[in-house]
């Protein structure tokens, strides 16, 4: 016996005014954005796949987990197998920060929405405001990179960054 | 060794509160920091520790937030109906708009953006993104009548640098009530057996009237303005006795409107299986609704007084009355009908004597057809409104096909039994003729029509009840029927 096609259960509420983007576009971004990281970081590896796919996942259904995992997946490589003094550094850093800042702005939403103009516009200047610190201090980093490691500084580093993170964490918030 | 239990410990601890956890966008800047520092210090590579710079400024910048240590009970944003823009028949316009801020908290900054789930029934969340302070009309479906929530809502405050959330917070959904539509005015059948003094109908008891019961020889009691001088002119030549005219009773109708709420059976039979269904579209209880604002709208234009109660049992009943507000008390008790599982009656419902009852349901158990053969005993007019809707068979399982055929088998016996019994159940469902050919050319032998539809089934039952009682009505009124 032919049947009807069923209609769908239900219409969506939707915004009804200009100055909204889909959510999608910003999934597109995130996925994008470590698609060409990974690809910088991972390139000539048959591995390259791992990252990829990891990050369109973390776009599309982000999770705690995927995204530190994705994220990871591009920090410890750059860590690893980037040549000292690799002029992409900056940018690196500032598509690193891009990702991080999508991916947990996607983090607690639904898959299909929208945001607008005015709050694209709102994270734009706060990223830019700690861009503005990061970036002189990655120009720093390239110019004094090749310096050697130096045992006394690793640990006096890694004292301080453990001191500051036990400091953070146990810090009283008001 | 002692603790200090004075007034900043305590405070403290009211600050961090039950539950309350730091961010995962801040834990994860703290730990991507941890490793980019510390992968770059071992190699001795400062471009590593570079890549640390972003996520320790969030990781500062987040220091002091915890999710839950927020007295958030209150949601950022309230959706309300937009009073200035118009509405059309099917949408319903919302406007969105920031709470309120009622006090500047010194210690805590407001959240720039404001993320906002919005879940229509039978559909998928959305989400929407907004600045704090920024206004969004939205569009949302309505049910074609009836009363439920449109949409439901919650809102969470996250900070420009998004590593300072605040928690969600779910408000009351944006609920509406649509009143039945008032089709077109339809026949009246009515009782035989009418009360009152006052109304549209001839009842079969002398008095005052305007239905002519005979001419007779004025007798003690007789009013003068009674008097036909016509007839006592023609009748008495020798002008030695007065004629009068008696007349019927003028009367009012009394109906009963009994609504079965247990069900509210889709449109399309895929939907029947569904547990989250939407409520949106045109069920039984739509059809049901529509027909009784309109069989009850046709009997308060005539005058007649009319009643509503359900066969669940869980309100009391409208108790039956005559005029305008009567009708929009009707349509708002109509209006907010749901479905409600029937509850188990000590004794049946007594209708008011004389009182044509008229049951809306789906047929789909015995109850409704057991009343309508006790009222029917009882000598009540009685009529069945099938509220089944023109059905689209959508069914996508050979066990769906089946129950949906056994169902409307079921249903099908129920009401011819009905039907040999003397009741009349009409269709109330309006008649779809392209919705009806295209079942006919899919093999479905229409097991779940009722027969006639509303208009005509009135009509007929009207006429029907004029013949029966042998005397002509007038325009626009109707004999008893029984």
């Amino acid at each position: 016996m032919a049947r009807r096609a069923a209609q769908p259960a239900g219409v969506r509420a939707v915004p009804d005014r200009g100055g909204l983007l889909p959510l999608w576009t910003v999934r597109c971004t995130a996925a994008l954005v470590a698609v060409l990281l990974g690809a910088v970081v991972w390139g000539g590896s048959a591995w390259l796949a791992l990252p990829l796919v990891v990050a369109v996942v973390a776009a599309v259904l982000p999770s705690t987990g995927l995204v530190c995992l994705s994220l990871l997946l591009l920090v410890v490589p750059y860590a690893v197998s980037t040549p000292s003094g690799w002029p992409w550094l900056p940018v690196f850093v500032a598509g690193l920060h891009l990702l991080f800042v999508l991916y947990l702005l996607l983090l607690p939403l639904p898959r299909h929405g929208w945001i607008s103009l005015l709050a694209l516009r709102e994270l734009a200047l706060s990223y830019l405001r700690i861009q503005a610190v990061a970036q002189p201090v990655a120009v720093l980093a390239l110019l004094l990179d090749d310096d050697g490691s130096n045992l006394a500084v690793v640990i006096a580093g890694v004292a301080a960054v453990s001191g500051w993170s036990l400091w953070l964490v146990g810090r009283t918030p008001r | 060794m002692a603790r200090d239990t004075g007034p900043g410990l305590a405070r403290g601890s009211t600050a961090r509160g039950r539950g309350a956890t730091r961010s995962p966008g801040w834990a994860l800047a703290v730990i991507l920091t941890l490793i980019c520092v510390v992968a770059g210090l071992v190699p001795g590579r400062p471009g590593t520790v570079a890549l640390a710079v972003p996520f320790a400024l969030l990781a500062l910048s987040g220091r002091d937030h915890r999710t839950g240590a927020r007295s958030g009970t209150e949601p950022l944003v309230l959706i309300s109906t937009d009073r200035h823009l118009t509405r059309s028949t099917s949408t319903l316009r919302l406007l969105l708009t920031p709470r309120p801020k009622e006090e500047p908290t010194k210690t805590l900054a407001a959240p720039s953006l404001v993320a906002i789930t919005l879940a229509a029934p039978g559909c998928p969340a959305d989400g929407l993104v907004l600045q704090a302070d920024e206004e969004c009309p939205l569009v949302a479906d309505i049910p074609v009548s009836g009363e439920i929530a449109v949409l439901s809502y919650g809102s969470a405050g996250v900070s420009a640098d998004v590593v300072r959330p605040t928690d969600f917070v779910q408000a009351p959904p944006v609920r509406v009530s649509v009143l039945p539509q008032v089709g077109p005015t339809l026949a009246r059948p009515v009782s035989r057996r009418l009360s009152g003094l006052s109304g549209s109908h001839t009842s079969r008891r002398p008095g005052e009237g305007g239905e002519l019961r005979s001419i007779a020889p004025m007798q003690p009691g007789d009013q003068q303005r009674r008097i036909d001088w016509r007839a006592t002119a023609r009748r008495s030549t020798d002008q030695d006795m007065l004629m009068v005219r008696r007349t019927f009773a003028d009367a009012e109708a009394s109906v009963v409107l009994v609504v079965d709420r247990a069900n509210d059976l889709p449109a399309s039979t895929e939907d029947w299986f569904a547990a989250g269904t939407s409520t949106l579209g045109q069920g039984s209880l739509h059809v049901a609704r529509t027909a009784a604002a309109t069989v009850a709208a046709s009997y308060l234009a005539a005058g007649d007084r009319v009643g509503l109660d359900d066969l669940s049992g869980t309100r009391r009943p409208l108790r039956s009355a005559a005029g305008s507000r009567q009708l929009e008390q009707i349509r708002t008790r109509l209006a907010g009908m749901s479905v409600v599982p029937r509850r188990r009656h000590r004794r049946d419902p007594v209708p008011p004597q004389g009182a044509v009852v008229i049951i809306f349901s789906a047929f789909l158990d015995e109850e409704p057809a057991r009343l309508l053969r006790l009222w029917h005993a009882q000598g009540h007019p009685v009529i069945g409104v099938d509220c089944v809707p023109v059905l689209q068979r959508t069914e996508s399982s050979r066990a769906q096909d089946q129950t949906v055929r056994l169902t409307l088998l079921r249903r099908r016996l129920l009401l011819e039994d009905l039907q040999t019994e003397g009741i009349t159940v009409l269709s109330g469902s309006v008649q779809d003729e392209p919705g009806r050919q295209s079942e006919r050319e899919h093999g479905a032998p229409l097991p779940d029509a009722a027969g006639t539809d509303l208009d005509t089934g009135l009509r007929l039952l009207a006429r029907q009840s004029r013949r029966g009682a042998g005397l002509s009505a007038a325009p626009g009124t109707a004999r008893g029927i029984r």
